[in-house]
């Protein structure tokens, strides 16, 4: 009787450990195990492990940027567009990415109108910046306000200290106000604004946010759009041009 | 082992049997000046073949001839067989003038050969004169006669051109029987051109006053966009020339030309050589353009500086739309020029369109333009016409393309209440030459001409969700710190600076700072019951105050002292009453008249607070 119940002990730690090992499972190993399915060409099966590295609260540049691919493959253009999307906001500067997003944003119809509008001092704040991510970019804006503080402080307690580092201060002060530009902008457009991705293959977009309603216009999949508000199963949404529409929740995603 | 004798077995049955009209026989020479007394060394290269005997090239008039021997080569370069014999001569003038060697014609087994022509020069002075010197690698170079042997041409196709018309430019590196490595993409002068990026180099042999360079081939192309005459040039090419050295006898130029793959012979290597590199810039002389101006005559108003020889061809689609959904005209120019200079074809009548910045791609002998209009109204019943404009250099003028409009079947959609839309910007149409952006080229075909690039192999710095650092709380505290930080530092500093220059603001917050000490102490003395002692420091503390507050000398501070600058600064009469009090209170007790008790001490102190508040109130 003791034999049993000892291995019933066993039994249930093992079960326990075993669904503890599956949850605590290194997202590297998920991640090189949906690798190794995409090679397979297991499209189904990769893209249902990226998505529980992703559930897991984990990401990174790399794996959205192989979750596209898999949709890509699987012919959920869309969906390949998001996560394209969601992997640029990490690594902005990866060449594959870039050409993998415009390949990718070529097939789909209407690509004409993927280009956000912007205007030149939005696109020279950009620029310098274009390559780095907004995390990086917070982090260059942080080091240079340090560093600007520090001079700042280091010139109220000695003069002298004050007029040799006048040459240094004026670029870093410089380059302080335009990486703040740059983070404000961007962090405007990422955080702020709600950038979302028609995943449907088609989306009418109507007057109001009832089925009745007559349509306005139709989204093709992948195009991108703002989401400006999202009521019962309806999102308001802005065409990259400035239309303004209702469209069936499902049928857009948000990237952020 | 087996299959490997099999294949060099079979590899020397090629070899032995390559064609008659497969084996060239050319003849070459190391130097192409010498002095009397001195040698060089003529090769007779017999390509396609190592079987070939040495031909007999007889007695050539004042000049001794001695065979040295054979030299074998044979190279596999992508699987391509290649083998040659070289048979060398010692070639020694024994007069002055100019030798001709060849062609020499040779008869073997049936077939003839027929060389080319090498010439050497014989002269009075010694080409090279000083030894080899070790060191410094100037003295190397400067003492190789390389001239000849390696040097660099500019060649501009074109004499004259047009602003904006193409013009070709070939720069050729020429390298005869030299171990020349690194070799950098020239540069040249281009002031007053753009110049396009070099093409891959191409490599070849070429045949030049007798001698045979291997040739490395540089091609570009330039445009000019002001008329007038140029140089352009000198260019310049960067490489390293490889020297072998021996440590006996031998000098680096005999060596060179052994180096040559025709003549060099591993068997006879010498254990005791090495290689040097040395950096070498080759220059090459400058070339002239004149570039001549578009003509005036018959110059189109739409002529935006379109120069070459171009097709036009234009599609729209989808021809059926609703108001409101984009229709995209396909443009595309293709042909030979200056694509730089090719912008949008001009779009006639886009009245009912709104339009949009065009999507520009550029590829090798094509521009393509893709335009995307959004018909307005349902009025609108074809695409607008488009015009392209550009000048053809090779006939001298100026040709308008011009393609018609293609129907349009605009859809009006349903009434419904009309909302107040965004107006999207609407984009001139450009007018001077536009910069190309990122390609986006929409798929014509079902199968896509490329394919997305692998997926990553490594996850790359991985994250929690929403724990950028700019979400987080340390970010603003790392903002807020310092700035808190600095403004104290700035409050402190501004206060530092005033008390070093405001001194009656000095003495006024010092003796408000010692006021405070010494109502520290008059708070021990009282709990000490030390009457003596706490009026001491009383009257110490009122004259200290009063001293730092005034400004005035605190020695010999007393009420009739202060008394006349209180009134005039307008303080208080009960006020000046109490610091009366305070003072005689303080006299009496430092002569022992009064028996001061606890709460006598308390009103005392608390008198002199009163004081203070009331003196703090005033600006003095």
């Amino acid at each position: 009787m003791k034999k049993i119940c000892l291995a019933l002990i066993l039994l249930v730690f093992c079960a326990n450990f075993a669904i503890y090992a599956e949850v605590l499972q290194d997202p590297r190993s998920l991640f090189y195990e949906a690798n190794s399915l995409y090679e397979q060409r297991e499209y189904e099966k990769a893209s249902e492990i990226y998505a529980k590295i992703l559930n897991s609260d984990v990401i990174s540049g790399p794996l959205y940027f192989n979750v596209g691919n898999t949709f890509f493959k699987m012919g959920k253009i869309g969906y390949a567009i998001l996560a394209y999307k969601k992997a640029q906001r990490l690594m902005p500067g990866d060449s594959d990415l870039k050409s993998n997003l415009a390949y990718t944003e070529s097939l789909t119809e209407d690509s004409a109108l993927q280009a956000m509008p912007q205007n030149r001092i939005t696109w020279l704040f950009k620029l310098p910046f274009r390559e780095y991510s907004l995390n990086t970019t917070s982090i260059i804006l942080i080091a240079l306000y340090l560093m600007l503080i520090a001079m700042l402080l280091a010139g109220i307690m000695n003069p002298v200290f004050k007029r040799r580092m006048t040459i240094l201060f004026y670029p870093v002060f410089i380059g302080f106000l335009l990486t703040l530009g740059a983070f404000s902008i961007r962090y405007y457009d990422e955080e702020i604004l709600s950038h979302g991705v028609v995943v449907a293959k088609e989306a009418e977009c109507k007057y109001e946010p009832i089925d009745k309603s007559n349509n306005y216009f139709t989204l093709k999949e992948g195009q991108e759009i703002l989401v400006l508000k999202t009521r019962s199963g309806w999102r308001r949404i802005r065409r990259l041009d400035g239309k303004l529409a209702w469209v069936k929740s499902d049928a857009v995603e948000g990237i952020d | 082992m087996k299959k490997s004798v099999l294949i060099l077995l079979l590899l020397s049955v090629f070899v032995s049997y390559a064609s008659a009209e497969d084996i060239k026989f050319e003849a070459g020479i190391d130097k192409k000046t010498v002095a009397i007394g001195e040698s060089a060394q003529l090769g007779l290269t017999f390509y396609g073949s190592q079987n070939i005997p040495a031909p007999d090239i007889g007695n050539i008039d004042g000049c001794e001839v001695r065979y040295l021997g054979p030299s074998t080569m044979m190279t596999v370069i992508n699987g391509t067989v290649s083998n040659s014999v070289t048979h060398m001569y010692k070639v020694q003038p024994l007069r002055l003038g100019k030798f001709q060697f060849g062609p020499f014609t040779f008869k073997y087994e049936g077939n003839t050969y027929t060389s080319s022509i090498a010439f050497l020069t014989a002269t009075e002075e010694k080409v090279r004169q000083e030894p080899l010197r070790k060191d410094g690698e100037e003295n190397i170079i400067d003492s190789l006669d390389i001239k000849d042997r390696l040097f660099l041409t500019l060649k501009v196709n074109k004499t004259q051109a047009y602003v904006n018309e193409i013009v070709p430019v070939t720069i050729k590196v020429y390298v005869n029987r030299m171990n020349v490595s690194d070799i950098q993409l020239p540069s040249f002068n281009q002031e007053g051109f753009s110049k396009a990026q070099f093409e891959d180099p191409k490599q070849y042999r070429e045949r030049m006053g007798g001698l045979l360079y291997d040739v490395l081939e540089f091609r570009t192309t330039i445009f000019g966009t002001r008329a007038g005459d140029y140089k352009l040039g000198p260019a310049t090419l960067k490489c390293n020339l490889a020297v072998k050295k021996r440590v006996r006898n031998m000098s680096a130029l005999d060596d060179d030309f052994l180096n040559d793959k025709g003549m060099r012979d591993p068997y006879f290597e010498d254990f005791f050589t090495r290689y040097e590199r040395y950096p070498v810039e080759l220059k090459s002389d400058e070339a002239s353009l004149v570039l001549l101006a578009l003509p005036q005559e018959g110059r189109p108003e739409d002529f935006s500086g379109a120069v070459g020889d171009y097709q036009f061809i234009y599609s729209a689609g989808p021809k059926k739309v609703k108001v409101g959904d984009p229709v995209t005209l396909r443009m595309e120019i293709n042909g030979t020029g200056n694509f730089n200079t090719v912008i949008i074809p001009k779009l006639e009548n886009t009245e009912g369109f709104r339009v949009y910045e065009p999507q520009i791609k550029t590829e090798s002998g094509k521009k393509t333009f893709r335009q995307v209009l959004i018909p307005e109204s349902d009025k609108v019943y074809q695409t607008p016409r488009a015009i392209f404009t550009y000048f053809d250099p090779e006939k001298k003028v100026y040709k308008t393309i011009t393609q018609d409009s293609a129907p349009l079947q605009v859809e009006k959609i349903p009434e419904s209440p009309a909302q107040v839309i965004g107006q999207a910007p609407v984009i001139a149409r450009p007018t001077s030459l536009t910069l190309d952006r990122q390609p986006i080229e929409k798929r014509e075909d079902p199968q896509p001409q490329g394919d997305i690039l692998y997926i990553k192999e490594s996850m790359g710095s991985v994250q929690a969700g929403g724990s950028e650092i700019y979400k987080s709380i340390i970010f603003l505290i790392i903002l807020l710190a310092p700035l808190f930080i600095l403004i104290a530092a700035c409050l402190i500093y501004a206060k530092q600076n005033r008390m070093r220059r405001d001194t009656k603001y000095a003495h006024r917050t010092e003796a408000f700072k010692s006021m405070r000490k010494e109502f520290f102490e008059l708070k021990r003395r009282l709990k000490a019951n030390d009457s003596k002692g706490f009026y001491e420091t009383l009257f110490k503390a009122m004259q200290d105050y009063l001293g730092g507050r005034l400004y005035i000398p605190m020695a010999g501070l007393t009420f009739d002292t202060v008394e006349p600058v209180l009134k005039s600064k307008g303080v208080d009469a009960a006020v000046l009453n109490k610091i009366n009090n305070i003072f005689s209170v303080c006299d009496r007790a430092k002569f022992a008249l009064i028996n001061a008790d606890t709460l006598l001490m308390m009103d005392d102190m608390k008198s002199l607070e009163e004081v203070i508040r009331e003196l703090e109130r005033f600006k003095i």
